[in-house]
């Protein structure tokens, strides 16, 4: 008696993984890079000083002299714009990298040892989780004073606990590993395992999340700023534009337009790298079977 | 060398390995024989103080007189772990890994040593060995490997967990022979497995564990003595069943 094997059904499939091609990396590490050369070469690139008040010609339309125009106190807008990206890049890269310090500190701390600093650092990292980081961002802003500095904190405090989570989990991973006890059994310490065995890997998955976390970070830092609460004028900052141009948006929208617009480009840019560096490592952890299931459904 | 006294481990309340006591002196071949559960693993977790953290164990256990410290791995203690393919880090070469093993216990840091690490274990072109990562190596390769690596280390004891298990029973005749060089460098040797041909061939004193006791303990040369435990008894005579050269060839290679 012939008896045919039933077809698996649809819904257990492991979801496909969407193919990236590879024009569309280049696009976009080709604009971070613009961006990057854009706040490096910002004085260069810039036409007129950032904070150059000039009255007599505020408010003015875009033309050859300004690019962009002018905004309220006559500053020219593009130059403030070049200036918004050094200062917006610089300090999301120094959120990132601070951030990425105490997670791995406290995550590698926390997965490695294990027991009661695994148990004490976790509910500390519980505490920080337990609230909206918008919120916890207020508190700490409303604690700490506005300023460039303490938005800094605020948003290193309200974000360290996501990744130290993230560590932890990886370090628990990899510590159950057969060639972690290999080289404690050939006389490796706790610190050259966890330099050469652990940080690696841990540092790479972070990096990741760090990239797609990186629009989420320049919207809270722009947040911030158009409330009020955290850069503060005349700094050209692309939340303080947005910020500075409230009293303009029905006589002159573009004010806010264009800062907003440069917001959402870096937020696009850095969220679908990101999404394309956690979709190349996932394609690892996929049987080749599955990425020719996504071969045939596109 | 090593002395264990009363060795227990126990997982919660539930006791994995009760009472054990043994000693294996400097220059000796003790094989820890047993089925698998026996608690033979976690024993010589429990020697090289490398227990999970969900188990404890109690009892004692001195070596050369001395109680355990950290350092004393690498130096004093080795180990040549069940499965060679899972113990090295792929991300890095052989060459690499030998390195950073040798740097931090001290020893010469040299390619020409680790060369002739690899060529005393009886691998060919140690250096494209030493370029190498783990993954690009067979099994009987990478094990050959860690064999090396704690002949070279020096350790007084080694530990050998089931070193061949992954391989074939013609090879395993010259992994045993690799490891009989602990004895030209009188270093103690303990294997661990659960293959009695293997505990025959090697051992110069044979620990019979079962369901985490040590049943016996004697001279390999007094296996079929009538002296020996009921269960190791009936496991032998089963293994001689298996193991009967019914056909009455011999393999020629």
């Amino acid at each position: 008696m012939h008896t045919s094997i039933p077809e698996l059904p649809m819904k257990t499939m492991p979801k496909p993984i969407k193919k990236h091609s590879e024009k569309t990396l280049v696009l976009l590490l080709g604009l971070v890079m613009l961006l990057l050369l854009t706040a490096v070469f910002a004085p260069v690139l810039a036409l007129h000083d950032p904070y150059l008040v000039n009255l007599p010609q505020k408010l003015l339309p875009m033309s050859s002299e300004h690019l962009l125009g002018t905004d309220h106190l006559g500053r020219d807008i593009f130059s403030r714009l070049i200036y918004g990206t050094r200062t917006s890049l610089a300090i999301i890269l120094i959120i990132q990298g601070l951030i990425m310090a105490v997670s791995l500190c406290v995550g590698i701390l926390a997965g490695y040892k294990g027991g009661i600093f695994d148990s004490v650092l976790m509910r500390i990292t519980d505490l920080f989780l337990a609230l909206p980081t918008f919120i916890l961002g207020l508190f700490f802003i409303g604690v700490l004073g506005v300023g460039l500095v303490n938005v800094i904190v605020t948003i290193v405090l309200t974000h360290w606990a996501w990744y130290a989570r993230l560590v932890r989990s990886i370090v628990l991973q990899i510590k159950s590993q057969d060639y972690i006890l290999c080289a404690k059994t050939l006389g490796g310490s706790d610190f050259s395992i966890i330099k050469r065995h652990i940080l690696p890997s841990v540092s790479a998955q972070i990096l990741i999340l760090a990239t797609l976390d990186f629009g989420h970070m320049l919207l809270h830092v722009a947040g911030l700023s158009f409330l009020g609460l955290g850069i503060q004028a005349p700094t050209a900052e692309w939340g303080v534009m947005i910020n500075d141009s409230l009293p303009y948006i029905y006589t002159d929208p573009w004010l806010m337009i264009i800062p907003g617009f440069c917001i959402f480009i870096v937020v696009a840019v850095f969220n679908s790298l990101g999404e394309i560096l956690r979709d190349t490592v996932q394609k690892d952890f996929y049987p080749n079977d599955v990425n020719e299931f996504s071969e045939q459904q596109h | 060398m090593i002395r264990v006294n009363n060795l227990s481990i126990y997982c919660g309340s539930t006791k994995l390995v009760d009472n054990v006591s043994f000693s294996v002196k400097k220059g000796e071949t003790a094989v820890l024989l047993g089925r698998s559960g026996s608690g033979k693993s976690l024993t010589s977790l429990a020697l090289m103080q490398l227990l999970p953290k969900n188990l404890h164990s109690t009892g004692e256990i001195l070596y050369s007189g001395q109680t355990f410290s950290e350092t004393m791995r690498g130096t004093v203690l080795g180990m040549i772990m069940q499965s060679p393919a899972d113990c090295f880090d792929q991300a890095f070469t052989i060459g690499s890994l030998f390195k950073d093993i040798f740097k931090t216990r001290r020893k010469k840091n040299d390619s020409l040593f680790f060369e002739k690490i690899l060529a005393d274990v009886g691998l060919e072109n140690p250096k494209d060995i030493l370029n190498s990562y783990p993954f690009q190596l067979s099994g009987g390769m990478l094990q050959r490997i860690m064999i090396g690596l704690c002949l070279g280390l020096r350790t007084e004891f080694i530990i050998a967990d089931e070193p061949t298990s992954d391989i074939d029973c013609l090879a395993e005749q010259e992994i045993l022979s690799l490891l009989q060089k602990t004895k030209n460098q009188a270093q103690s040797l303990m294997i661990i497995t659960h293959n009695i041909k293997t505990a025959c061939t090697a051992a110069d004193r044979i620990l019979f564990m079962h369901k985490g006791r040590l049943l016996d303990d004697f001279p390999a040369a007094e296996v079929h003595s009538p002296k020996r435990h009921p269960i190791l008894k009936a496991l032998l005579s089963d293994n001689a069943k298996i193991c009967e050269n019914s056909w009455g060839v011999k393999f020629h290679d």
